[in-house]
């Protein structure tokens, strides 16, 4: 797909914090809700999700909890915990200030005169 | 910050706790179930769509790898001993096994010896008593220079009426007495008179009826006893309506209150209790019956403040004779400790030091056991290299090479288990043996629990040192170095400068402490081969006591009165025995034979000898002898052969006769040989070479062979005998030679004979005479053996260190040897480079461990080998030089048998 972009080092942590601070997901429900929040343009390594969910869980940033899925299965869902809210608003305001600085940088044009 | 922090711990304790592997299979396969499904929604087919899920995932191995790695598990992953790690450990145990059974047993010889010292030592230094709290039970005692007087009702009943700190504070004294039972049959009996108070501080309900009060403490209460289980089971038939009948107990009738529940022997291993009656009104201070005080820590009180409690109230000091009691000071301590009269500090620092030095020689064992397993593990170098090329971290490596130390240390510590429970199988036996019947009911024969804790430390200590140290070496920067010389076949392994060191300590320590074993070891053959040196085991012996109330006070007169009813019942049963048809003959001394005690003695002016001194600086005439006081007959019940002189006759029993009789050593040690009947001896104090106190002087009528032949640690000592029943006395022991094969059967006849004179006359260490010796010759035997076995583990080790340094040298220098010999080199000459690495390292350790060994010596006076250390010192030298030569001699002829073309071809 031309139009899907490779992730930036780093963006699938703040996706994921992203993804499930809209609502407890498990594994699979963070990959959709990630396609489906970038319109399809990031695609994920699916198995490489779960090494970043481990890692965030660790942190204390997204707490895991077993339940029953909708396929009747068990399954572990995801939430985000305070901490992990933080840290989201924190990532969001870091990667927008990021954004804009790049986008201006690449809007410049040479001064005349 | 804090809350991230509490997250990783928790998320890593959960990790650690959960199946991690499990939860994240369970999590992939939902994950690709549910995207398979997705798949065949849009059109796949089910298999196409499950192989596509599959495909899209990825490998599951690598993420659950990762997934480990984000939860920070895999650190622990690196350091956890895996089955395979153990079945390895146990394959090299059937590969090397001249190593596994080397190792295990030195391991299991310094394991059993480390536990079992410590475990013994915790034992007696921190007891737990198995009561109700029973580590506030404390102790009170009177300390004098370095022994406890105990003759402090007066200080008691002060403590009683001040102290805060300290509740029921009561005392007790044991009484070793007859019991009749209701046939009329007379017993020995553990008896002890205790306070009331100490039922309460035990905190244990009567079985039956009720314990003592404080009103059948009182002179005009009527007398009562308690009993203990076993006895109330073996002599009254577990009869329930024991309460209220009369037993017999030291000739007075007590009617039974109560019958205590198994077990209950408080405060020591007593089985009958009868109230403490002391009037402290009727003694002076500081006499009177000896007393051991205990109490029960108030609550909320601690021992440090009870301590400082019992420092302002104090102890009384006596007016008359400040300077003979000048130093009393009380100590309070947990009740078990003060029981074993143990003192503090002097007893932490003895604990420290036992503690530090059998540590110190596990650690010597398994630093040579490393050095073993060093050498084999230069042969899994390839092993070790290719792992670590594979990813193997160093910390795995490491860990796997410790997994495989501890099967070895486990098997070590196996044996060191089955070594302690054959030793503590046959305590029992020993404590009959050396005349203990019983224990204090908080220590048992059994292996303790903190012997066990300390066996598994000690094993993980040594597998640290085994597996750790050597791993460490060989992960190093060599890997890279071992991975280049793979391919050419050779060893990288080094045994550099710091395993010659410890090879050179080794051999040092086993010339060091050979000596000494040898020396034992040969004193412990010595003492079996003598034995007692006459027919002991055809002799029964046993001390007669008789009994006396020890609350009331006595007058000199009454002293005496004492001492001569009870040399009269003595004699009495004495001619009793003599009359009984299974008896051969009857005598009697004032301890026995061998247990007399020592005093420093002088000898009438023996010209010549004015001069002469001994190894302890006093002149042989100032010696130190054993004095034993035995009946007429004596030495000819034992058939003692007479070598000078006379024996004792009966015109000898008279309080004006001078007569004594010495023993040969006497002769020898004392007078040098001269002739010894005719000169005068005496019993003496001396200070700065001066006489100070003596007895009056004695003369040496007749002398005698050494009697017993073996005795402690000695082959025999000087004695010197004189008449037993001049000075009063309220015991004896009598040796009774049987006509049966077999003297302790009787034991009961003995008993039975002892009752029939009086009731008073009480029987204790009815014991054939045989056992008495053994027991003396039971604390060498047991040095001995001790020490030949740390002795023989270390020597043991040394070869083999040996043997190994010398492999690897040969394995190291195959083709610098192949090349010398394909030149034309002359083969001794090919021999002596071999041999001479470890000719320096075992000379080196035979000069130091002869030096060490030597000043020892030289410290003891010559007394640590017995004053035949220019015997024994150059024949260790040369034995250990032989080991070595011999632990050599095998990769030596290795070397010589290298053909240069094999070797060079592999290149």
């Amino acid at each position: 797909m031309a139009n899907q972009a490779d992730l930036l080092p780093g963006t699938l942590d703040v996706l994921i914090l992203k993804a499930v601070s809209l609502g407890k997901l498990h594994g699979y429900g963070v990959l959709l809700r990630i396609e489906q929040i970038s319109g399809g343009a990031l695609q994920v390594q699916q198995g490489a999700l779960y090494p970043a969910l481990y890692r965030l869980e660790h942190q204390g940033l997204i707490a895991g909890s077993w339940g029953t899925s909708e396929n009747n299965r068990k399954a572990k869902y995801y939430r985000l915990t305070a901490l992990g809210r933080r840290r989201l608003g924190e990532e969001t305001a870091s990667w927008n200030r990021l954004a804009e600085a790049i986008a201006r940088s690449l809007a410049a044009r040479p001064q005349e005169g | 910050m804090i809350a991230g922090l509490i997250a990783r711990v928790r998320s890593l304790w959960s990790g650690m706790r959960r199946d991690v592997d499990a939860e994240m299979h369970a999590e992939f396969a939902h994950h690709i179930e549910l995207r398979a499904a997705d798949l065949v929604k849009a059109g796949h087919t089910p298999d196409e769509a499950t192989r596509q899920a599959h495909a899209e995932f990825g490998g599951t191995y690598n993420y659950k790898e990762a997934g480990r790695e984000a939860r920070g598990l895999r650190w622990f992953d690196a350091f956890s001993i895996s089955l395979l790690d153990v079945k390895l450990g146990a394959r090299m145990l059937i590969r090397y096994p001249v190593l596994t059974v080397i190792g295990s047993v030195a391991i299991g010889v310094g394991i059993a010896t480390g536990a079992g010292v410590l475990g013994v030592l915790a034992m007696i230094r921190d007891p737990k008593l198995p009561l109700d709290e029973g580590d506030r039970i404390v102790g009170i005692q009177v300390w004098e220079g370095h022994g406890p007087e105990r003759r402090i009702l007066h200080d008691f009943v002060r403590w009683r009426a001040e102290m805060r700190t300290v509740r029921d504070l009561g005392a007790f004294r044991p009484l070793g007495r007859n019991l009749g039972s209701p046939d009329g049959q007379l017993e020995p009996v553990r008896g002890v008179a205790m306070s009331a108070a100490g039922f309460r501080i035990a905190r244990v309900a009567p079985m039956i009826g009720r314990y003592l009060t404080e009103d059948d403490e009182r002179h005009d209460a009527p007398a009562v006893a308690v009993l203990g289980h076993d006895l109330w089971v073996r002599r009254f038939g577990a009869d329930t309506t024991v309460v209220g009948n009369a037993v017999l107990f030291s000739g007075n009738s007590h009617t039974v209150v109560g019958v205590m529940p198994p077990g209950f022997a408080f405060p020591v291993n007593y089985a009958l209790w009868v109230p403490i009656r002391a009037d402290p009104l009727a003694f002076k201070p500081y006499e009177g019956p000896s007393l051991f005080v205990f109490g029960r820590l108030a609550p909320g009180a601690t021992l440090e403040e009870a301590r400082a409690e019992l420092a302002v109230v104090g102890v009384l000091q006596p007016e008359p004779v400040p300077s003979v009691h000048g130093r009393l000071r009380p100590t309070l301590m947990p009740f078990a400790q003060s029981w074993m009269e143990l003192d503090g500090p002097d007893m932490e620092l003895a604990y420290r030091s036992f503690q530090i030095g059998v540590t110190l020689l596990l650690i010597v064992i398994c630093v040579n056991v490393a050095i073993l397993v060093y050498a084999r593990t230069a042969t899994r170098q390839g092993e070790i290299a290719v792992r670590s090329a594979l990813g193997a971290s160093r910390a795995r490596v490491v860990t796997q090479l410790f997994g495989e130390a501890l099967v070895l240390a486990g098997v070590g510590a196996a044996v060191g288990l089955a070594i302690l429970t054959v030793i503590s199988s046959q305590v029992e036996g020993l404590m009959i043996q050396v005349g203990l019947d019983s224990l204090p009911f908080w220590q048992s024969a059994r292996i303790p629990g903190a012997t066990l804790a300390y066996l598994v430390a000690l094993s993980v200590l040594a597998a640290g040192i085994i597996g750790v140290v050597p791993g460490l070496q060989l992960t190093g920067r060599r890997v890279q170095a071992s991975l280049k010389r793979l391919s050419g076949g050779g060893a990288s392994i080094r045994m550099g400068k710091t395993w010659s060191a410890l090879i050179i300590a080794e051999v040092a320590l086993t010339v060091a402490i050979m000596p000494v074993a040898t020396y034992f070891a040969a004193e412990s053959v010595k003492a079996t081969l003598k034995g007692a040196g006459f027919a002991a085991d055809r002799y029964l012996s046993a001390t007669v006591w008789m009994d006396r109330d020890v609350f009331a006070p006595v007058t000199i007169d009454q002293e005496r009165a004492f001492a001569a009813q009870f040399a009269a019942r003595r004699d009495e049963l004495i001619r009793r025995l003599r009359e009984l048809p299974d008896v051969v003959a009857v005598t009697y001394a004032g301890r026995i034979p061998g247990a007399e005690f020592d005093y420093r003695i002088e000898v009438d002016s023996v010209a010549g000898m004015d001069t002469v001194r001994g190894r302890d600086g006093w002149p042989p005439t100032m010696n130190v002898a054993r004095m034993g006081e035995v009946a007429p007959g004596w030495f000819e019940t034992f058939g003692v052969p007479l070598i000078a002189g006379r024996t004792f006759g009966p015109s000898d029993v008279d309080s004006a006769s001078t007569a004594v009789v010495v023993n040969r050593t006497f002769v020898e040690t004392v007078l040098q040989g001269r002739n010894a009947v005719g000169r005068r001896v005496r019993q003496a104090r001396w200070e700065n070479e001066q006489v100070t106190v003596h007895g009056p002087w004695f003369d040496i009528v007749g002398v005698v062979a050494d009697f017993p032949a073996y005795i402690d640690f000695e082959s025999a000592h000087a004695a010197w005998y004189r008449v037993a029943g001049i000075s009063p006395s309220n015991s004896a022991t009598v040796a009774i030679r049987t006509r049966a094969p077999d003297p302790s059967a009787f034991a009961v006849r003995l008993r039975e004979t002892a009752a029939s004179v009086h009731p008073s006359l009480h029987l204790r260490e009815v014991q054939p005479l045989d056992d008495v010796i053994r027991a003396s010759h039971l604390p060498i035997k047991l040095l001995a053996t001790a020490l030949v076995a740390v002795t023989l583990s270390v020597l043991i080790l040394s070869a083999a260190a040996v043997y190994a340094l010398m492999s690897v040298v040969v394995t190291q220098r195959r083709r610098e040897i192949a090349i010398r010999i394909a030149l034309g080199a002359e083969r001794h000459r090919v021999l002596s480079s071999i041999f001479s690495r470890a000719a320096a390292q075992v000379g080196g350790g035979v000069v130091i461990g002869v030096i060490l060994a030597a000043s020892f010596n030289k410290l003891t006076d010559g007394e640590m080998l017995g004053g035949s250390g220019l015997v024994i010192l150059p024949a260790v030298a040369l034995f250990m030089i032989a080991v070595g030569v011999l632990s050599a001699l095998g990769p030596a002829r290795r070397g010589l048998s290298i053909q240069p073309s094999a070797v060079l071809k592999e290149d």
